[in-house]
């Protein structure tokens, strides 16, 4: 690399390579330099930084750096990391810090294996009388949220550390900075504004190192580091990409006996999220179904594809295809239609998860999410579709379950406080990233509290110096933590409230209620006091005054989860499972394989519904971004394994256009521990549509489909080749 | 962003836009809607210190019918944008072609000149002219006069104009384009695939008219640049016709098949 000339430039600081500094970084398992040192291990690894003045100096030098690069074997597959005398990315995987859960193998390319050993899944797969055998893959993509990352570091005179980052983790990161660089926490400021969507590609770490490193190195100036988009794509993390193989063993009845599973997540050239990915598709193998005997191992695998972080879904959608697929052929291979397969096999509470974890009386209604889909979509009248000519219909239906995938003691904290009108202030942990949780928590409060929605103030930023902690905004558990925090703290603010009150009034605290702005006798409301004369304390005629502000302070944290046993996997990591089924109607031109999806169908069951049209707006979302991962948003490789559609002009997304008819229902079965009964909802409507998508299209072209993305031609090839039936 | 700093231009006459290039052969570029320039100057693939807004000139933004060889004739000029030639709909089959292009907000920035003259490869504007013979209408620097000379104006069959890029003369730019108003008012077919979404560029762009049995068709996406040929009766592919192009959006075979596709119902649509 030959920097001199940028060094040069105009208005240039700083030219900065990766060996500037020795440090790795990283989320679970600390495998990345800041910037590639000596090789790179992905097409659009970060080699040099610039530091300039403005940024028009900074690009114009950029530009003047002459990098040489000299192609090695490239690694384009999982099973090409695995196979033997494949080259060893990560050389020091064995010296690499990392938490206990994940599971490296060093001296492979294997950064995490989740095993589950349920039953026996070996002598229930010989015993079976029907047995199917399936082999899925997709390529790795990018979460293209419309906020390209961002982040600004500055190091004050008295040590002090800011960062403002478009993060899902202010916390993440500042407690990931403070162990990376030995950094007191409490030096370190992580701000957190609205950040423009996340996905999970924000959960990671990956920009604010390079950002404190940089600043550092300037004597703490303030550095800024903002992706372009096509830095966005291929520079920073994006979501896994998956080899699988699937083995179900069943009953002729079409009960599910056994599962053999071998999930191959592709994470690219670094871990970052992707190992817990991993581990979360792990013990969510099999799907919501009955499964008795199950033998699963979850793999996060190098290879040289940009890395991968947490996607929607969080190895819920990888895994629900895969099954989803494997289900389709044992249905075919029974004779039997998918819906009833899925009926029957469908988790009940008092089953156990593929974990061991067994579902309780907070379990959702999975039989009746199918049957809702199936009413949609008009299953019985045409369930295996219908010719017009060159163009056929036909329908798909998927289901999906998925449980956060969270460290055990997962918290969330609330703080309220009041103004002197009687309004309320919230602060939380939690990012708003658009997917609202800043008005479901509002919701919640002015619901608690009895007053009205314009009354409740929750603060937008987030920052780690006085927001109270919050582990991170991601696994669809904000409104369920944070919620159940809030309401914590409210109940806090509420009995202070009443100890307040209880003078004045002259009365006990506990004939006090809090409701309607006001502070009442519970059994004769007209002796009350408006919340304005409480909250900063009452003050009686004379002037005495008693009370002070009313702080309200609430937490929670994860409650009964537990760690897996690294031999069969058995343990509970999952909170709360969200239950589901999703379907699509299509039309497919034969003669060319061009496609649409009609309809669309997806009905959760989410416990309590706590603002409907937030709620079917999460739902739609994620339905269309499924309707995407699955018809084709994921990168295309060239030889070397460079990235061919790296930028949005080749990339493509789903346009307005191109968006089916929505059919949304939600069932509420109520969550025992969740605020109100509520559970989480903001990512599942992605999980099922891949498969249902699939399943429709592999009927409608008559040839099974294995792999993602589909595409016109790709379903012309598969017609062609004609094999197999509907599968 | 664009890191660095750009002069632009913006003439009132033809005169002044060939003097403008004169003045910086090889560092000016004439620019239209823009769309591609400004996002290659970020990206780096546009480096050019200099631009002339050419799209406002009277003979680059006018839309009229004028008598070409003896003939009457629809003219449109080079800077007229896209939704302006969907919405004038005098010649449809280049508003059909035009719709197709991008999507909405960016067909108010795209030109027909920029479309046809840019650098990328697709050129759909061009099909209509290609199929039903248009010409291209083009001004540059005199070839006598040196630095001081004046301007040259030249009409050519866009046909014999076109071989891969438009073969213009270095400081030539496109005034417009003009298609017989006979031919204009031909039956039509167009046809567009692309590998999925719609707003992508064409795998497959198709355009043919039928003339007193004879038809042309032209076609863009398919090989690395537009293409067209002429048959009598149904229209065949030339057992010479050159292999299409395989890349990331379609393979080679895909392709094939999507004209065999389209070719099949051009006579039916032409009936």
């Amino acid at each position: 690399m030959d920097a001199a000339a940028a060094r040069a430039s105009s208005g240039v600081r700083g030219v900065f390579t990766g060996e500037d500094w020795k440090v790795l970084i990283g989320l679970y398992l600390g495998d990345k330099p800041p910037l590639a040192r000596g090789r790179v291990l992905y097409h659009g690894e970060p080699v040099v930084a610039v530091v300039a003045d403005d940024e028009a100096s900074a690009l114009r030098a950029l530009r003047l750096v002459e990098v040489e690069y000299r192609p090695l074997p490239a690694i384009a597959t999982p099973r090409e990391a695995l196979a033997p005398g494949a080259p060893i990315l990560h050389p020091e995987l064995g010296s690499y810090r990392r938490i206990p859960a994940i599971l490296p193998e060093p001296g492979s390319n294997v950064a995490n294996r989740t095993k589950i050993r349920k039953g026996d899944a070996d002598r229930a797969m010989a015993a079976a009388e029907v047995r199917i055998r399936g082999e899925f893959s997709f390529p790795p993509g990018d979460h293209c949220a419309m906020e390209p990352r961002s982040a600004q570091a500055e190091i004050l005179a008295d040590g002090r550390v800011l960062v403002t980052s478009s993060t899902q983790s202010p916390f993440g990161v500042r407690n990931l900075l403070a162990l990376g660089f030995g950094i007191p926490q409490g030096m370190i400021i992580v701000t957190a504004p609205a950040v423009g969507g996340g996905f999970g590609g924000k959960a990671g770490i990956q920009l604010e190192p390079l950002a404190y490193l940089l600043s550092r190195a300037l004597g703490g100036r303030p550095v800024r580091l903002a992706n372009t988009r096509e830095n966005d794509m291929l520079g920073s993390p994006g979501r896994p990409g998956m080899e699988a193989r699937v083995s179900l063993g069943a009953k002729r009845d079409g009960t599910l006996l056994a599962a053999d599973i071998e999930f191959l997540f592709d994470s690219g050239g670094y871990a970052d999220y992707a190992v817990n990915v991993s581990r979360a598709a792990g013990y969510a193998c099999t799907g919501p179904y009955r499964i008795p005997n199950v033998k699963s191992d979850s793999l996060c695998v190098y290879t040289n594809h940009p890395f991968a972080t947490a996607f929607r879904g969080f190895g819920h959608i990888e895994m629900a295809f895969c099954i989803e697929r494997a289900m389709d052929i044992l249905a075919a291979e029974l004779g039997m239609d998918p819906v009833e397969l899925r009926l029957k096999n469908a988790v009940l509470p008092g089953d156990t998860t593929p974990s061991g974890s067994r579902l309780d009386a907070s379990t959702g209604d999975l039989p009746r999410c199918i049957r809702t889909v199936a009413a949609r979509l008009g299953w019985e009248s045409a369930p295996r579709g219908e010719a017009r000519g060159d163009e056929v219909r036909a329908k798909g239906i998927s289901c999906f379950w998925k449980a956060p995938a969270i460290p055990t003691f997962t918290d969330a904290g609330a703080i309220v406080s009041f103004n002197e009108d009687g309004s309320l202030n919230v602060l939380t942990g939690v990012v708003e990233l658009g997917q609202g949780a800043l008005s479901g928590l509002a919701q919640i409060a002015a619901g608690a509290l009895g007053i009205d929605l314009a009354k409740i103030h929750v603060a937008g930023d987030v920052s780690t110096d006085r927001s109270p902690h919050d582990w991170t905004t991601a696994a669809s558990r904000s409104l369920f933590m944070a919620g159940r925090a809030l309401l914590a703290a409210i109940d806090d603010a509420k009995a202070q409230l009443r100890r307040i009150a209880s003078q004045p009034l002259r009365c006990p605290e506990e004939d006090l209620e809090v409701s309607g702005g006001r502070v009442f006798v519970r059994d004769d409301p007209e002796i009350s006091l408006a919340l304005e004369e409480l909250v900063l304390g009452y003050v009686y005629p004379g002037g005495n005054a008693i009370g002070g502000p009313v702080i309200g302070r609430g937490s929670y944290i994860a409650r009964g989860l537990s760690d897996l046993d690294p031999e069969t996997g058995s343990g509970r990591p999952g909170l709360e499972w969200t239950l589901g089924a999703e379907g699509v109607e299509v039309e497919l031109e034969k003669s060319t394989g061009r496609f649409r999806v009609l309809r669309s169908a997806c009905c959760m069951d989410v416990g309590r519904v706590v603002n409907p049209a937030l709620a079917r707006g999460q739902a739609v979302g994620a339905m269309a971004m499924g309707i995407g991962f699955a018809t084709r948003e994921s990168f295309a490789f060239g030889p070397g394994q460079n990235v061919v559609n790296g930028s949005l002009r080749d990339y493509k997304l789903m346009r307005f256009g191109e968006e089916p008819e929505y059919f949304v229902d939600f069932l509420e079965t109520p969550q025992g521990d969740g605020p109100m009964g509520a559970r989480g909802l903001g990512e599942q409507g992605i999980l099922g549509m891949p498969g249902a998508i699939a399943q429709a299209l592999s009927r409608a072209a008559g040839a099974p489909i294995r792999n993602l993305p589909i595409t016109p031609e790709t379903l012309w090839r598969s017609m062609r080749a004609g094999s197999g039936g509907p599968r | 962003m664009i890191p660095f700093d750009i002069v632009y231009r913006r003439p009132e006459t033809v005169e002044e836009a060939v003097a403008a290039w004169r003045a910086q052969p090889g560092a000016s570029i004439y620019y239209s809607g823009g769309t591609e320039i400004l996002t290659g100057y970020r990206t780096g693939t546009y480096d050019a210190g200099a631009v002339i807004d050419v799209k406002r000139l009277p003979e680059c933004s006018s839309r009229d019918t004028r008598r070409i060889a003896g003939h009457e004739a629809l003219y449109f000029g080079a800077g007229l944008s896209l939704n302006e030639v969907v919405e004038d709909a005098s010649f449809p089959l280049l508003a059909a072609s035009a719709r197709r292009i991008a999507d909405h907000s960016v067909r108010n920035r795209i030109t027909l000149g920029g479309n046809v003259a840019g650098r990328l490869p697709y050129r759909e504007a061009l099909l209509p002219f290609l199929a039903a013979g248009g010409t291209a209408h083009l001004a540059g620097p005199s070839l006598e006069g040196g630095a001081a000379g004046g301007v040259d104006r030249r009409e050519l069959p866009v046909r014999e104009l076109h071989a891969k890029r438009l073969l213009l003369r270095p400081g030539e730019f496109l005034l417009g384009l003009s298609v017989e108003a006979a031919a204009a008012g031909l039956p039509f077919y167009h046809d567009r695939a692309t590998s999925g979404t719609e707003v992508d560029y064409p795998i497959l762009a198709l355009c043919a008219v039928a003339r007193s049995g004879r038809y042309a068709v032209a076609l863009s996406g398919y090989l690395d640049a537009p293409a067209w040929l002429e048959s009598e009766g149904t229209p065949p592919l030339p057992k010479d016709f050159p292999e299409p192009r395989s890349d990331a959006r379609a393979s080679r075979p895909y392709r094939a098949e999507l004209l065999r596709l389209s070719l099949s119902r051009v006579e039916d649509a032409l009936k």
